[in-house]
């Protein structure tokens, strides 16, 4: 038993260390070092502690930007749940032969950088495009549509090329429900909306976290995405730091910046998982407050 | 009510016939067996029944409705899958809850019927454990209860003991006859397994491929008359011997002459007009009818002489090969009824067996 122990302990050892290097030197160190960087004040007798570059906070205008990044990953991330379900689903349980093509044929955009994805989606639609060609020659506008800087125009990009981040994670927790779970729930008496809600989604929910975390995260600091499709008329917490560090070059201001953005993301995951859980709690609690109280009075009955 | 009916059903799977023009009636209240061999299309019927397939052709109807374009959740049939199909997200009590629960049913009348067909399969105080943390036995059990608890009008089992030890399985036969009693439901249970089918059932239909029924009758009829050559090897062992079909010498007998062994009477009570003097025909006689003595015995209309080639001791009772004539083995099953057998027979020995022309039966097909 020791030795087994011990041997796993080893070999568990042996495969843990790259990814703890991998993340102790490209995360936690640059972390740390923009952990303490952000209070940091640059003074003209040299650096003091402060709280400085935090103060923007009470800025509404950054308050704004925030929101505004927010706004943006939320919505995609959304859209990308209601618009991957379905196609994760069919994938997964209609498609007998062509599984892994259909999913290739899905994934294939996302192999290319996402800028150049936005930027094709920018020559397809900006005013003398194909779009607003097709659209002028059916005739519902009589000049050349302006389809680009709005916010439709904007979640339409970052759904686009989010959406396969969310399938991916999605399918693989589908493929993992068994067929025949479905089919006793429909023989048991449940529609189809009810087989997705009570059956599927619980059992998926993995895959749909995974899948939140692998758009919500980065679509809220995409930034050159939504320049080029807005026009540059929205400010955005990502451009915001890129301005801060590469323009402005206060790097101790951007570290802020990051520290802020960072603790929006996680408050808005745990805000989440908390919520989620809650709901669980309480149905729980529902179910079983029932249950419960039929015990006692069955025993009750089986004392007297 | 829960009556079965199916008309002419036909099914392909793409290009592959497995349902060939089935008709069969199940009636209500009745414990239904379907038995036949794997790829006889016997869980195919189940699933059309259920709704889970649609068919190519023909109708399905319970009671007097046509339930063959209804939908699957609109049908009062429920399944007992073979594989369970428990879902591993919900605790016992939600499992068997699930169908009143998608069927909006007030909750107190839900925990209500759930306590109650919990405590009917045997599981109260189970019931907020999760399904991972139950034997299969138990999980058997709440497969069953979450399947009757909507109190359907006909429940649909499908091989649901194949996973059980014999022990388990054999308890398990006796709770459903019980249940099945209890509720008067129309249960209709799909196996492979001849003695499960035997031991259950009102009515058995026995399936060949491409479902065609070869016999449908009571459980002892199948096993005493077989109508089919399939039916005798399928239901229990048998002994098959073929030949010249003839009148015999006494009212309602006839002889079947094989060209080396010898004539065997048998008894038939009715007139058949597949028995047809001069044809080529098959008679069934199964192991344990046939005595197996080196005595001479008289008053038994017919007796073959062999050697003992092959003996199987099984405890309760000895299974003998005995080579009649040119490697044809005719099985015999002895009871070992004697602590002291007072004729001990050996291998090699040679022995008389006898049967009553009773006891043989002149098959259709």
């Amino acid at each position: 038993m020791w030795i087994k122990k011990n041997l796993e302990r080893e070999w568990f050892t042996f495969f843990a260390t790259p990814a703890i290097l991998w993340q102790t030197f490209f995360l936690l160190v640059p972390l740390t070092a923009f952990f303490i960087l952000s209070f940091l004040e640059k003074t003209s007798t040299g650096w003091i502690l402060s709280l400085k570059h935090y103060e923007l906070l009470l800025n509404p205008m950054y308050i704004k930007v925030i929101g505004s990044s927010l706004f943006f990953s939320l919505t995609t991330t959304c859209l990308c749940i209601v618009l991957a379900y379905p196609i994760a689903y069919f994938i997964a349980f209609m498609v007998k032969k062509a599984k892994n093509i259909l999913l290739i044929v899905l994934l294939l955009p996302s192999w290319a950088n996402i800028i150049t994805q936005v930027y094709a989606w920018f020559v397809l639609l900006q005013k003398n495009g194909s779009v607003s060609k097709v659209i002028a020659a059916l005739g519902i506008t009589s000049t050349p549509a302006h389809l680009l800087n709005n916010k439709p125009v904007i979640i339409m990009g970052l759904v686009y090329c989010y959406l396969p981040f969310m399938i991916l994670p999605l399918y693989l927790s589908l493929l993992s429900i068994k067929k025949t779970l479905l089919e006793a729930s429909a023989d048991l008496g449940a529609t189809d909306m009810q087989t997705f809600w009570r059956i599927i989604v619980p059992l998926s929910r993995n895959g749909l976290f995974n899948g939140i975390l692998l758009v919500a995260v980065p679509a809220f600091g995409e930034y050159a995405a939504i320049e080029i499709l807005g026009g540059g008329n929205y400010a955005l917490w990502g451009s915001n730091i890129v301005d801060t560090f590469l323009v402005a070059g206060n790097y101790a201001q951007g570290a802020a910046l990051t520290i802020v953005g960072i603790a929006a993301l996680i408050s808005l995951i745990a805000s989440c998982l908390i919520i989620y859980h809650a709901i669980r709690v309480i149905a729980a609690f529902i179910h079983q407050i029932k249950p419960s109280q039929r015990i006692t009075t069955e025993s009750e009955e089986g004392r007297l | 009510m829960g009556s079965l009916r199916l008309e002419h059903v036909t099914k392909f799977y793409g290009n592959d016939l497995v349902i060939d023009n089935l008709t069969l009636d199940i009636q209500q209240g009745q414990f239904f067996a379907l038995l036949g061999p794997s790829g006889c299309g016997k869980t195919t019927i189940l699933r059309l029944i259920a709704g889970l397939e649609s068919v190519d052709s023909g109708s399905i109807f319970l009671g007097k409705r046509n339930i063959t374009n209804l939908p699957i959740y609109e049908r009062k049939i429920h399944t007992v899958f073979q594989s369970y199909a428990l879902f591993p997200h919900l605790s016992v009590f939600e499992n068997v809850a699930y169908p009143l629960r998608v069927r909006n049913q007030p909750e107190d009348e839900i925990a209500d019927k759930v306590f109650k067909m919990l405590k009917t399969v045997h599981l109260s105080g189970s019931e907020n454990k999760q399904i991972s943390q139950i034997s299969g036995g138990q999980q058997q059990r709440v497969a069953l209860a979450r399947a009757l608890v909507a109190e359907p009008e006909v429940l649909l089992l499908d091989e649901p003991l194949a996973a059980l030890d014999q022990r388990l399985k054999e308890q398990m036969l006796l709770e459903l006859i019980d249940l099945q009693e209890k509720l008067g439901m129309t249960f209709v249970y799909i196996t492979h397994d001849q003695r499960e089918a035997l031991t259950v059932a009102d009515r058995m239909a026995i399936l060949n491929v491409h479902g065609k029924i070869e016999q449908l009758s009571t459980p002892k009829n199948v096993y005493e008359f077989p109508s089919s050559r399939f039916v005798a090897n399928f239901v229990g062992s048998t002994n098959i011997i073929d030949g010249t079909l003839h009148r015999g010498d006494k009212p309602h007998t006839f002889e079947v002459t094989h060209k080396d062994m010898g004539s065997i009477t048998v008894f038939m009570q009715h007139e058949r007009n597949w028995l047809v003097p001069g044809s080529h025909s098959y008679v069934s006689i199964r192991p344990e009818k046939i005595k197996i003595t080196k005595k001479r015995l008289s008053d038994i209309d017919n007796v073959l002489t062999g050697i003992v080639r092959n003996i199987l001791y099984q405890g309760q009772s000895t299974i003998f090969d005995v080579e009649v004539k040119d490697e044809y083995i005719i099985k015999v099953f002895k009871q070992n009824e004697d602590h002291i057998p007072e004729e001990i027979i050996n291998y090699d020995d040679e022995v008389n067996l006898y049967f009553y022309k009773e006891d043989a039966v002149l098959l259709e097909n």
